[in-house]
Parts: C-alpha cells; structure tokens; sequence
C-alpha cells in the first residue's frame, strides 16, 4: 500500500509521458474502426461510437488486397531470419571458439557492416542484380536484407556463445563425441533463446524494410507491406480507415514475436550494455 | 588425451599443427576456425565487399542509365568534384547533420527523463517498461504512415488538438511547410529511437551503486546536486555509447523521411540517403549516386571507430 502510493508525483509524469507516447497508437487503433465519413467528422471522434471492424477485412481482401503484400513480407522475413541463422550460427561458433589470424579485424569489420544503410550497397549490387535477373524477384530482397542482418547476428550470437560453458564439449569429446556432433547436440539446445533473438531480430529488420524493395521491386504482385503501405500513402484519394487498419495488421506479428522475447531482449541489453 | 588438447584452443592448437606440419589440419572442424567462418566470409565478399568496391569503381565513371547511347567512360574523379562544388550537397550534408543531431537529442532527453522516474522503486515496473516497448514495435513504415496521418493538413489530429486550445485559428498543412515537415520528420524518428535508448538509460542507472547515492546524502547532497555530481557522470560512458549508436541510426533512416514526404517540400527533408536514393533510382545517374553513396560509406566508417573507440573505452571502466 505505501509503496503504491508514496511515489505519486512519479506515477503521474509517467502517465503524461505515455499518454503523449502512446497517442499515436490510439489514433491508428481509432481510426482503423471509423467509417469513412467518420474521419472527416469534426470534432474527431475519439471512440469510434460504431467500431467498424469490417475495415479489415476490406482491406485485407477488398480493392488493397493487402493479404498479398502481408505474405510476401512475411516469406521475405521467414526467409531472412532463416539464412542469416544459418550463416551466422557456425560463424559465430568459429569466432568464439578459435583464435585465428584476422580474428580482431574480422569482429571489426562486422561492427562496420553492421552500420551500413542499404543504400550503399544497393548502388553497387543493383546492376549485378540487373545481370542475375535478380531484380523483381523476393530472392533478390532476401539476400541483400541478409547481408545487413547478419553482422548484428554474427555479433548478438558471439556474445552468447561466450556463455555456454566449453567444458561440456570437451566432456563430449573425451566420450568419443566429434566436434560438429558436439555442437549440433550440446551447444545449439544451450543457445537456443541465443538463436531465436538472432533470428526475431533479423525478422524485424526485413519486415521493417522500405529501401531495399523500394530499390528491387517494381511488381505489384510481388511488393512487401512497407512498399505497400507507402504507396497507398502516396494515392491521390488516401482512405485513412483503411490505412490504419492495413498498419494494425502489419504491426500485428512483430507485437507478438517481440512478446515472446520481450524478457530475453531486456535481459540482453541489461547485460550487453554493461560490464558486470 | 590428444582429444582434449584438441579443445585448448587457438595457440596451442596453432602449435600442433606446425609440429605435424600436415595442411589438412588447416580445414579441420576440429581443430581450425576455417569451415566456420567459410560460408558467411563467402556471402560477405559477394553481398558487402563486391558492392562497396563496384560504388567506388561506378563512382568514378559517367554512368546514366536512361541514357545508355552515352555509355560508361571512366572520368577518374570528376563526380566528386561535380558534387564536391555543388551548393545543394552542402546543403543536404548540414541538413542531414541538423536533422540527425535534433532527432538525437530529442531522443536522449526524453529517454533519459523516462530513465530517470522508472529507476525510481515504483509500483507497476513492469506495466510501464511493456508500455514503453510499444514504439519500438511499430514497424517504421507505419509508424511514418500514422504520424503523416496525426500531421494531415486537413483532418489531422494535431490540427484539431492546436484549433481547441486556440494557438491556430485553421487547420496548418504541418507536412507542406519547409520548417513544419523538418520537425515532424524529426519528431517522428524520435518517437521511434525513445524506448530503446530509455532501456539502455535504465540499465544503466539500475547498475550505479546505491552506496554511491547514500554517501552523497550523508555529506548533504541534495537531489539536484546528486543527479549532476554522481549519476550523469556515472552515466556518461553509457550515454556515449547508446547516442553514437542511435546517431548512425537516425543518419541512415530512410522509412521514416521517404513515407512522410518523399524528401520535401522543395527538398526540405532531404538527407544524404534520400539524395542517393533519387540521384540513382531517380534520375538513374549511377555515377553521381554512387559517390554519394561513396560519402556516406565513409562517413559511417568514421562513426563506427568513434563508436569502437567508446565501447572500448568503456570496457576498460
């Protein structure tokens, strides 16, 4: 009871500060549920009296088709976490378990990439792409998104590797076990939460993605939700209710992921960011 | 016995192999980094190596590609020089510095401010560290997309909310204004960086000693005088740390700026990416867009030795 209420002061400006925080998902969960004409009322409605929950539906289905971009975005991302654990994973393993020439300007080299905005590779890799008929193809998007994912990845996993012990390899071994036996049967089930943050957070960066298809997609049939939600944007007519119906559904699988990790991502800045 | 050598690793692995001088032990999984590291060192030199030296070779050549009867010379520097001369890259280069350093700074108060109170042993933690993660889960297209909304010139929300406590007699087109689109560009990459940067804030703070804090009072410190003598100093290493990050973040953000206002009003938003983005994918000179791109790579580099150097830094601490 006193520890409820003595810090009042502090439980106020922290409500002012959400309610400035979150104001802007009020208004994309308010506006998703107006009718059309509803947008234009004025004063604004602030609870939609009548909540229109068939805006969904319309836009997943009707006239936007927004379904199309949502699974494209959602192999393109699958696609993502998948090859960059694959990459990263023994990389990783290589880094933390050996000392080896160029180890220290390797790790370097990663901390550089991992800075990169798209576009400086984009400009070099799009005529190569030209070439490979790479270009209008959900591919195409997938490796170059990996290439600025799996720095990060190679890094986060480093990180956890140091943790799981050598000790219960080296046990393996003297059972007659090989190294790669060793690793696929002690080391991955140890990281596991280790790899499932790798691969959530190379999710996210490839759903949250505009430049790279921006870049390689010209086909609508093939655009990804951040491509299509910009160009609805872009429509001379923009049917808001729609709009933020379409960014509730694409905001919906990302919300769920990061549930799942919330703990893990806190507990890995907690002890990433600082020396214990 | 050799099996458990075997695991010792690096030097001592490096020893054996010279010893049986046998080259197979080279690409052993048992005893070298080699098969590891193969796999990703050969997607990095195709997907990072090949592009940034194909910018820096496109960079040097008039490369446009609507226009290919002019085909590709090699013209040695004579796009830099182009650009180098030209007003409007100056420009862009100080607005991105401008917007970038805004951003950046808005960012760090609030989330230093949110830091602060949730360090506080307060009722409801929990509650309010899921609230705050909800920005940081809105993907940035949406997240430009819903704020382009709440600044819409007609019928958006800040309109109305501005209109009640009377500072505007009519709806501002917030997004059509040169100063109005800066500063919502801005605010909304703010909105975005907040929650990641209060985290690390918090994580620092929860890691400065409390013995720190209660020798202070005993020597009669006030609150004020303990915030700015013990925890900002405290918090000094962490604060470098997590703003040179969010700074080469914010530099590169691109979702934000392009959804919003596509680098406008007459060029108003228009960051170094955005200016890469439409002099290659725009007006398809190649050449002009890769030194660009050339300028930015290096600019990065720069930033992430300044960011090596304080993480290092901090280690030592």
């Amino acid at each position: 009871m006193t520890k409820r209420w003595r810090n009042l002061p502090t439980h106020i400006a922290l409500w002012v500060i959400f309610i400035i925080l979150l104001f802007p998902i009020w208004i994309m969960l308010a506006t998703s549920l107006q009718t059309y004409e509803g947008i234009f009322n004025w004063p604004p409605e602030w609870f939609p009296a009548n909540p229109q929950w068939g805006n969904f539906s319309e836009v997943w289905g009707g006239d936007y088709q927004f379904s199309q971009p949502f699974f494209n975005s959602l192999i393109i991302a699958s696609s993502t976490a998948i090859i960059t654990i694959v990459l990263a994973f023994p990389a990783a393993y290589g880094i933390s378990r050996f000392s080896f020439f160029g180890r220290n300007s390797m790790l370097f080299i990663v901390l550089v990439t991992q800075m990169f905005s798209p576009i400086v590779l984009i400009v070099g890799l799009y005529q190569l792409a030209q070439n490979y008929n790479l270009l209008n193809s959900l591919f195409g998007v997938i490796i170059t998104n990996c290439a600025l994912t799996l720095p990060m990845a190679v890094w986060l996993l480093h990180g956890y590797l140091k943790s799981v012990p050598e000790t219960l390899e080296q046990a393996a071994a003297i059972d007659g076990c090989s190294r790669i036996r060793g690793v696929i049967k002690i080391v991955m089930p140890l990281s596991a939460s280790g790899i499932a943050m790798a691969g959530i957070y190379a999710f996210i960066m490839a759903w949250n993605d505009l430049l790279i298809p921006l870049i390689f997609i010209s086909d609508s049939h093939l655009r990804p939700i951040s491509l299509a939600l910009t160009d609805f944007a872009g429509q001379n007519i923009v049917y808001w209710q729609l709009m933020m119906a379409a960014s509730v559904i694409s905001t919906f699988p990302i919300a769920v992921m990061f549930s799942f990790v919330q703990k893990y991502f806190i507990r890995g800045f907690m002890s990433g960011a600082i020396k214990e | 016995m050799s099996k458990i050598t075997s695991y010792s690793k690096a030097s001592n692995s490096k020893l054996t192999v010279k010893k049986k001088k046998k080259l197979g032990l080279y690409f052993s999984p048992e005893k070298s980094a080699f098969f590891y590291l193969l796999p990703l060192v050969l997607f990095m030199l195709i997907m990072v190596a090949y592009p940034i030296g194909r910018i820096m070779y496109i960079s040097m050549t008039n490369n446009i590609m609507t226009r290919p009867d002019l085909g590709v010379q090699f013209i040695g520097l004579e796009n830099y020089i182009t650009l180098f001369s030209s007003v409007e890259f100056w420009q862009t280069t100080a607005r991105t510095g401008i917007w970038t350093g805004l951003s950046v700074l808005g960012k760090t108060a609030a989330a230093l401010g949110i830091a602060l109170l949730l360090a506080k042993d307060i009722a409801f933690k929990k509650l309010y560290t899921i609230l705050l993660m909800i920005p940081w889960v809105t993907p940035m297209v949406v997240a430009a997309v819903t704020w382009r909304w709440i600044f819409d010139g007609q019928f958006g929300m800040l309109n109305y909310i501005l209109m009640q406590v009377n500072i505007l007699q009519e709806p501002y087109v917030f997004l059509g204004h040169k100063l109005s689109a800066f500063i919502a560009t801005a605010i909304t990459d703010m909105w975005l960086g907040i929650p990641f940067l209060a985290m690390m804030f918090l994580a620092g703070l929860q890691s400065i000693p409390v013995e720190l804090h209660e020798s202070a009072s005993m020597d009669g410190a006030n609150r004020f005088q303990k915030l700015t003598r013990v925890t900002l100093p405290m918090m000094k290493p962490i604060i470098l740390v997590a703003t040179t990050m969010s700074g080469i973040w914010t530099f590169n953000s691109f979702g934000v700026i392009w959804p919003m206002t596509h680098g406008g009003p007459v060029d108003a938003t228009q960051t170094l990416i955005v200016q890469a983005y439409k002099l290659s994918f725009g007006a398809f000179d190649l050449g002009m867009g890769a030194a660009i791109a050339v300028v930015i790579f290096i600019i990065l580099t720069i930033c992430t030795l300044l960011y090596k150097r304080l993480l290092m830094r901090q280690e030592e601490l």
